[in-house]
Parts: C-alpha cells; structure tokens; sequence
C-alpha cells in the first residue's frame, strides 16, 4: 500500500495544504519496505490532494484537513486517516500496528 | 471585594497548578477569575515557551472544535491547525521579538474539518519578575463576517453551500471536478433550491474565478429583449438603440455565463444560442462584424428538460450540448435533516445583518418548520426566518413568531398531503409560472384537463400566476 503523510519538519503537518512535503511509504501489512520524502509539488489543498491522487497513493494520513477535500479524496479511492499528529513515521507505525 | 492577600494569591497559584482552566493569566489577575475569559466569545489559550498549551477557554474549544482536556498540554500547532503555524507562527514572531501581533488573518482546520478564518492577536505572556514565561493568543471566529461579505458580493463558494444530506454532500465534493473541467454544465432543481449558488460556487472554484460571472435569467425578460441583452446592439438597430451595448456573450469573455430558467427560452431563441454555443461566435443586432467570445456556459431550470424534449418543447442539439455535465439540487422536502442546519445558518446571518442575538428555533417550531413541505424551498425558510426575526423579540423563535398563514395552512390541510401530492402541488406551481395567464396550455403540459387542473389548484390553494 502507498502511504503518504504530510511534513511539518518531522511530524505530521497540522493543516493540510500547507506542506508539500511529504513522507511517502511502500507497506506490506505491517512492514514499511520503502519510504521517501519528496515534495509532490502543488501549492494549496486542492493541488496537492491532485498530485496524491497523480501519485497512485491509497491511503493519506494527516493532521487537519477540510471536509470537502477528505470526500474528494475518498472518492478517488483514498483512504483519509486524519486529525493525526506526531511524529510521522511513530505515527504511520502506531496506525499500522493498530 | 474580595482583597488581594498573600494568602488568596498563593490560593490563586496553587489552583492554576492543579487546575489548568485556572492559567497563569487568570492566576495573575489574583483571582478566579476564569469567568472573565470563559464568557467572551473570543478564544483565548496559552503556551509555555516549548509551546506546549496551559489554558485554552470555551470560546477556543468552541471554535476549534477541541475539549480543553484534548488541548491542554498539546502543541498548540497541532490543535489549532491554523495554515500559518508552519511558516509564519503568530506566536513564534512574539516569543521571539517580543513584539505584540494584532488581528493577523489566518485559517485554521476544525476537528470536524471544517475550515474556520479567523483573526489573530498575540501577547507574550510574563512573570511577577518579569521574565516571559510562554506566550498569549487570542483569536476571533470570522466565519459569519467573511460569509456575509461573499453573500453581499455574491462570491459565493462551496463552503456557502449548506447541507449533510447525503446527496447534498455528494454534489459538493464533485463541484471541483466540475469546476475544473470546462464543460458546459446544467442544474436542474426546484425553485429556491440553490441553483445559482451552486452555479456561483461552481465559477469560483474554476480556473475562470478571476474572470466576470454573468448571470441572466431568462424568464424575467421578453424574448426580443433577452437577445437584445445577451447579443447586444449596435447603435441604429432599434428605435431607442442610441448608442452601442454590448450584450452578455461580450461581457462574459473569460467568464462564465449563467443563463437560469432556460427552458422558458423559445424555440428560435434555443437555435440562436445554439449557434453561438458551437463556435463561440455571434453578431450584436444590427451589427455586420462578427464578435468571438471565450465563455463557459452553466445553465438552470426548475423543470425536467429531457421531459420538455420529449414534448418538443425544448431542442433537442441543445440540450445534449447544455447537458456535459448535469447536477440535480434536490427539494429541501427531499432533504428535512438539513432544515435545523439551514435554520441555525439564516439565524447567523440575520444576527449579524441585523445585529441581533437570536439563540435558535424552540422546539416545537423547529419541528413543525421539519414537516412543513416547503414548496418555495431555502428561499421559504430563508424568508421565514427573516420574517420571525420581526414578530420575535427575545432570543428563540417560537411557533408564535412564524408568519400566521403558514402555520394556518399548515393546520388547515398541508400536513394531510401526502409526499406524493406535495410533488404534484410542486409541479403545478412549476407549470403555471412557466405559462403564465395560460391555464389551458398549463392543463396541456401537465396533461390533465382544465377542469382537474382548477380542481387541484383549488386542493393545493395555488393561487394563479
């Protein structure tokens, strides 16, 4: 599964669209078998979830993030794991044990 | 008075170690004063200098949507999710320079994603010693404000847009993929229901939101008229024509046009806009030069249109070419659990239009206006509330302040139709304004004799148009 998570330095950002950096991650079940940080480019909500969308990620875990941006990425086929913070790669980790 | 003494001071700092509501500000101010920060309405918190929150009042916990228990020993970014925490932090600014900030804008994300815009204004916070011990920032709701700003505007956007209905929320998250794509778009919905907002909403999400928004509506203008407007004329063309007007297609280049109640269009009209629709070209009237216009089409109607192309009242080429993209608002009888939401939304607006302070709707009013089945739509409620914001004079509105006939009505027989009769009385009232003056072409369209139709005008008490 492709995760992504938005960076305010090394935590989760707390207000999507702010960051376009991301932690982007390759999982199997609960193993992290690949992982990058990268900026997917797009200033502002509506075009950073574009680019996420551009990038094949399935599941987005983040801070806060408006309802209508969280629907459009759900029905792209995103899962949306928000209001989230943290650490980001504790947090990815915690939410796959979980 | 209670007199400041040594003892209630230290009474005053062990309660803002062991209660966190009880802050350093509060402690400061030498007495329980929380009261003070708890009864304003704007929110209020504090942070340590690692930025960690010690006290967060009710305002803040109502607006960001988190309980002090959830706030309180948090970051204070990663509560109040504002969109300048990462890059400019108000609070960092102040720590660092010692320099007050004042009414900074910012936007911050509610726990239930809501998107809130505020003000910010921040304070470092200091000890009896003088050294600072962390920082203060108070912010202040501007939702209703910025949203009566776009409403006077008419800059609506999507978060304009009332409504958890689930066909309501499906509509919304679509909208930026219609806004992005620039195919013609039609909206089909009841009177009232919204069609120009989501119109509006629609233009101010697309790639055109800096161009003009041209709104017509075809039905409040005679058929010569309405080419005169959007065509335009040259001077000479008519009598009274004394100079050159540019008509809407002109006005609408790099825009979007609006054209609603499309369907009371006639036939020559529907091929007149045809053409310009396909190659984006059109001549003003009494004009030779051939003008080029660059606009995106978004049309409404408050009746079916494929229902009026199969009577042959309405093109068929023009209809598939309006038709890309199709949003059906529906009836807010379709969606009753969003009138409490709707209801709270208007008492907003009127409250700050009005500077008044109406809490809500008592109950019983509330349920009466859920089971009203509201033939005019948003556009009814809208105008009860304001109409109740006359008769009340307190602070909830009650049955008392609904306007009289409706709840008579109500009494009288509505509450005895059926879903499908309120349909009917809809649907009626849809065909008449269509053919105005016209009962028996309104019998023809609705396909029932003129004798039924007076007969269920007089059920429904539809007066004519």
């Amino acid at each position: 599964m492709k995760i992504a998570v938005p960076l305010f330095k090394e935590r989760v950002s707390p207000h999507f669209g702010s960051s376009s950096k991301f932690l982007l991650l390759e999982t199997s079940g609960v193993t992290v078998f690949q992982e990058a940080i990268q900026d997917v480019g797009g200033e502002g909500p509506a075009e950073i979830a574009r680019c996420l969308v551009a990038l094949g990620v399935q599941k987005l875990i983040c801070g806060g993030i408006q309802n209508h941006h969280k629907d459009w990425l759900t029905r792209k086929g995103i899962t949306v794991v928000d209001n989230q913070k943290g650490v980001a790669r504790e947090v990815v980790h915690r939410l796959l044990k979980d | 008075m209670k007199r400041t003494t040594p003892q209630n001071q230290k009474d005053s700092g062990t309660r803002a170690q062991s209660d966190p509501m009880f802050c350093s500000i509060t402690s400061a101010l030498r007495s329980p004063c929380c009261t003070i920060l708890e009864s304003i309405s704007d929110g209020v918190f504090t942070i340590d200098p690692n930025k960690r929150i010690t006290s967060f009042n009710r305002a803040a916990q109502t607006i960001t949507g988190f309980k002090a228990g959830e706030a309180i020993g948090q970051y204070c970014f990663d509560v109040f999710r504002a969109n300048i925490c990462e890059k400019k932090c108000a609070l960092d600014e102040t720590l660092t320079t010692g320099q007050s900030q004042v009414n900074l804008p910012a936007l911050i994300i509610s726990k239930t994603g809501d998107q809130i815009p505020i003000s910010i204004s921040t304070s470092i916070l200091k000890n009896e010693n003088g050294d600072i011990i962390g920082g203060v920032e108070t912010f202040r709701d501007l939702s209703e404000l910025e949203r009566l700003k776009r409403q006077l505007a008419r800059n609506y956007t999507h978060e304009d847009i009332v409504g958890r209905h689930p066909r309501m929320k499906k509509i919304l998250s679509f909208l930026p993929d219609i806004a992005e794509s620039e195919s013609p778009v039609l909206i089909e919905g009841p009177t009232g229901s919204g069609k120009e907002l989501i119109a509006r909403a629609i233009h101010h999400l697309s790639p055109r939101k800096e161009g003009p928004f041209i709104a017509v509506n075809c039905a409040a203008l005679p058929e010569t008229l309405l080419e005169s407007e959007l065509f335009g004329y040259t001077k000479g063309a008519f009598t009274g024509a004394m100079r050159d007007k540019p008509g809407r297609f002109f006005l609408a280049n790099g825009g979007t046009l609006f054209l609603d109640e499309i369907s009371s269009t006639s036939r020559a009209f529907q091929a007149d806009l045809l053409r310009v629709l396909e190659d984006g070209e059109f001549t003003p009237l009494g004009g030779t030069r051939t003008l080029k216009a660059n606009f995106r089409v978004i049309t409404a109607t408050n009746l079916e249109l494929k229902k009026l192309v199969d009577e042959g009242r309405f093109r068929e080429d023009l209809y598939y070419r309006l038709n890309v993209v199709k949003v059906s608002l529906p009836s807010l009888r379709e969606r009753r659990e969003d009138i409490p939401l709707l209801a709270e939304h208007f008492i907003r607006k009127f409250n700050l239009l009005k500077d008044r302070s109406i809490q809500g709707v008592a109950p019983e009013a509330l349920s009466f206006l859920i089971s009203y089945p509201f033939p005019g739509n948003i556009r009814q409620l809208e105008n009860i509330i304001e109409y109740a914001f006359i008769t009340c004079k307190g602070d909830v509105i009650g049955m008392e302040h609904l306007p009289r006939d409706l709840v008579d009505e109500r009494k009288d027989q509505i509450s005895l139709l059926s879903e499908n009769e309120c349909e009917e009385a809809e649907k009626i009232r849809a065909i008449l304004k269509q053919y105005p003056q016209n009962r028996p072409a309104a019998a023809r369209a609705l396909g029932m004799s003129r004798t039924t139709l007076w007969r269920k005008m007089k059920k429904y008490r539809i007066m004519d148009t």
